[in-house]
């Protein structure tokens, strides 16, 4: 009796239960289309608002040649950007821009990628109110992409009846986002230090090798920044296993010490850097004086293309530390690969700009003589901020490492020798070492507005540095309260919902047919019992 | 879409009860509350039908795109408690024939529509996303109301003890051609393909059909039995 009384229970349970599922389940299996999309870079400077402020998009979809814009979600792919036609879009108040991007970066052509770093430079110039996004063109996106290209060719339908079939027939898309405005984030720079001391002396002279290794890109999601300072961060590293090997070597007495200095914020004005060097300057520990004693600062910042550049604020005098530096790395350049040239560029501090140019200038302004290495002619060189920065040349980055590290060492050694290498055939810097580290920055996360102090970039690199170099440590750079120099924002990643929807003059066609429909239904009622009587009526004629 | 869209569509499922509750004998002999008994009849019914369902067959995980031919038959077989339901309806209305089956069909498609179609026209229509499947379901409640009052007219026809014993099979074969017709349409969708807009054009066709058939049989059923008198029952 009780078990039939269980069953009968829990039958009921279950017609309930599929009473509920029938209810809930039958409109929630909608096809939406769902999208990981990337906001555009959002960051307070110095002051001033940077990139997209906005991140609202409850907006129709329409192709970037639409006549409205205004209120509307432009889809874009990447053959369609250009400089004037983001400024024209912007200019006419598009509510929001997506932008399909290519999962596979190499299938672009260096056209499309040279107009791509042009508009990102432009679209980074200042604040925009419409909300930017980036997505990778999957199919189910770019068939959207196609429908909505072809729903604005059929605006110019040929006959009013096609327009009107169009109308049923065509479908548009509402790309909806749920995220909440864009909050202020914990924002946070790190510093990751370390220190190679020369045996034997108390008070050395020092000098310090610099690289930021935070990535940049127009959406902090999509930055892989290879080169631009991955390539840097991987030779600084290679530097600092070579250079431990030379200072435990026995019968080697270096007379420097060396600093080590890996920074975030590398296109934040090199903030963390800035703020680590002013706390070092101000307080009186013992790095004050290891880096009043510091000779040389060089920075190291996108080595791995083709071309090598020492950037300098004015041209290095005879006897001075940047002419040393300049000769050392000249005389490994001869010993080493003869065919490359270093190119001494000078460029004066701009003291008007807030931003700085070259990571060395903040070394500069404190009076410190110091210099950056890098492929790039110019600190303006396009390509310097880009998103699509995916690879380096390992060649290449061999070839630099090899040059600077012998130059460093030739630098640190004072051998007046130009026929031997300092670091022999057993001190070269690894190239697989090199390619890993590159590789294993360019696929980890690591914008500087995305960064905490566990992520796995900082804790690899402070590990790998603990290795070569001593007194390893990480500071955090925390944006101040009251009167933050930077801050950053959230909501860098979302889900961006397509749904299918049709034009609202379709309702209204819809309200039109319905009304026939339901007259004819009224007239038909109407005439059913008539009918039916005349049926009734002839029938029974025959019958009798 | 918008409020507008879910007002069409509420227009197009609903309107029609309107004018078939208003332009029949159902207004006239204030048929109000049988018809409400009779959709109190189809939720007893489909609570029965479920617990049956749930006690007696199991489910089975049918792969998407296959269909659980048993499973299927078994949902057919218990359909047949909808024609209990009816029956029960129309043995309990006291009252002329015409409007007993009136009563019967309009109060049960009326539960139908309330139970099985609001809450995902509600839900649905006003979503953001648009489907055409929200105005299928809207005409569908429309042949679903011809088609209640059609078996309703056919048990009637049944439960007659003056009905030539002649069309006794017909009357049944189409009594079960209706009661099966959902089951049918949906094998025609899980194994032809067919487009949701073919399977309604099809339900449309049968529904006329059988329609067709049915009033051909009542109004023979009304020269036969001369006792009753004219015809006229809407």
């Amino acid at each position: 009796m009780l078990e039939t009384l269980n069953d009968f229970t829990r039958s009921l349970g279950s017609v309930w239960g599929l009473f509920s599922i029938l209810v809930v389940c039958a409109p929630a299996a909608l096809a939406v289309h769902e999208f990981t999309a990337y906001r555009m870079n959002q960051y307070t400077l110095t002051g001033s608002d940077y990139g997209c402020k906005s991140n609202m998009v409850n907006f129709e979809a329409r192709a970037v040649n639409a006549n409205i814009v205004t209120r509307r979600c432009v889809l874009m792919s990447m053959g369609e950007i250009s400089v004037d036609r983001m400024k024209e879009l912007i200019e006419n108040k598009a509510g929001s821009i997506l932008i399909a991007i290519p999962e596979d970066p190499s299938s672009l052509t260096k056209d499309e990628i040279e107009n791509w770093n042009e508009v990102e430079e432009v679209l980074m110039e200042q604040a925009i109110d419409t909300s930017v996004y980036f997505t990778y063109q999957k199919p189910e996106l770019m068939s959207i992409y196609h429908e909505v290209r072809t729903a604005l060719n059929s605006d110019h339908a040929a006959t009013a009846a096609a327009a009107l079939g169009n109308v049923f027939h065509s479908n548009g898309y509402q790309i909806v986002t749920y995220g909440a405005a864009p909050a202020p984030a914990k924002s946070s720079l790190y510093t990751i230090q370390g220190k190679m001391l020369s045996q034997g002396r108390e008070t050395n002279p020092s000098i310090a090798i610099v690289a930021h290794f935070d990535s940049y890109g127009i959406a902090p999601h999509l930055a892989k920044s290879a080169n631009g300072n991955g390539s840097g961060v991987a030779a600084l590293l290679e530097i600092a296993r070579l250079l431990s090997k030379l200072y435990s070597k026995s019968g080697n007495t270096p007379k420097y010490d060396v600093l080590f200095l890996l920074s975030s914020g590398g296109k934040l004005n090199y903030l963390a850097s800035k703020t680590w060097l002013e706390k070092k300057l101000s307080s009186d520990s013992l790095e004050t004086v290891l880096l009043n004693e510091v000779e040389f600062v060089l920075c190291l910042d996108g080595i791995g293309k083709d071309g090598l550049n020492l950037h300098v604020s004015k041209q290095p005098k005879e006897g001075t530390a940047a002419h040393k530096m300049l000769t050392a790395i000249e005389e490994a350049v001869a010993l080493l690969n003869p065919n490359i040239s270093v190119n001494t560029v000078p460029k004066k501090v701009n003291l008007g700009n807030p931003l700085f140019a070259w990571h060395h200038e903040i070394f500069t302004v404190k009076r410190l003589s110091a210099a950056t290495i890098s492929n790039f002619p110019a600190h303006n060189s396009l390509g310097r901020l880009n998103t699509f920065d995916t690879s380096v040349d390992v060649d290449k980055l061999y070839t630099h490492t090899h040059i600077i590290a012998e130059g460093i060492a030739r630098y640190i050694s004072d051998l007046s020798d130009k026929s031997v290498t300092i670091l022999d055939d057993y001190l070269v810097p690894n190239r697989a070492l090199l390619s890993r580290t590159v590789e294993f920055l360019s696929s980890t996360q690591r914008a500087a507005t995305l960064l905490q102090r566990d992520s796995p970039v900082i804790l690899h690199l402070e590990q790998t540095l603990s290795k070569y170099a001593s007194e390893v440590m990480v500071s955090e750079l925390k944006a101040s309260k009251r009167d933050p120099e930077f801050q950053f924002y959230d909501q860098s990643e979302t889900k961006l919902f397509a749904y299918n929807v049709k034009p609202a003059v379709f309702d209204l066609f819809l309200a039109i047919a319905v009304i026939a429909y339901l007259g004819t239904v009224y007239l038909c009622v109407k005439s059913i019992p008539h009918a039916m009587t005349y049926l009734y009526q002839m029938k029974k004629l025959k019958s009798s | 879409m918008t409020l507008f869209h879910f007002g069409n569509c509420f227009a197009l499922a609903y309107f029609p009860y309107l004018i078939v509750y208003k332009n029949s004998k159902l207004s006239e002999y204030s048929s109000f509350w049988p018809c409400v008994k009779a959709g109190g009849v189809y939720l007893l019914t489909q609570l029965c039908k479920m617990i049956i369902l749930a006690t007696f067959f199991p489910t089975y995980e049918v792969p998407l795109g296959k269909i659980d031919l048993h499973g299927e038959l078994m949902k057919g077989a218990v359909e047949l408690f909808d024609l209990i339901g009816l029956f029960v309806i129309i043995s309990q209305q006291i009252g002329r024939g015409d409007l007993k089956i009136l009563v019967a069909g309009v109060g049960w498609a009326m539960a139908e529509l309330i139970s099985m179609r609001l809450l995902p026209l509600w839900v649905g229509a006003r979503g953001i996303e648009f489907s055409w499947k929200y105005i299928q379901l809207s005409f569908e409640a429309n042949i679903s109301l011809a088609h209640h009052i059609i078996m309703a007219m056919l048990i009637w026809m049944w439960t007659r003890n003056n009905i030539e014993k002649s069309v006794l099979p017909l009357i049944i074969s189409l009594l079960l051609l209706c009661s099966s017709k959902q089951t049918l349409l949906e094998l025609l969708g899980t194994l032809f393909h067919f487009s949701s807009f073919g399977i309604l054009s099809i339900n449309v066709m049968v529904t006329l059909l059988v329609g067709l058939v049915a009033t051909h049989l009542y109004i023979n059923l009304c020269i036969h039995d001369n006792s009753w008198g004219n015809p006229k029952y809407l």
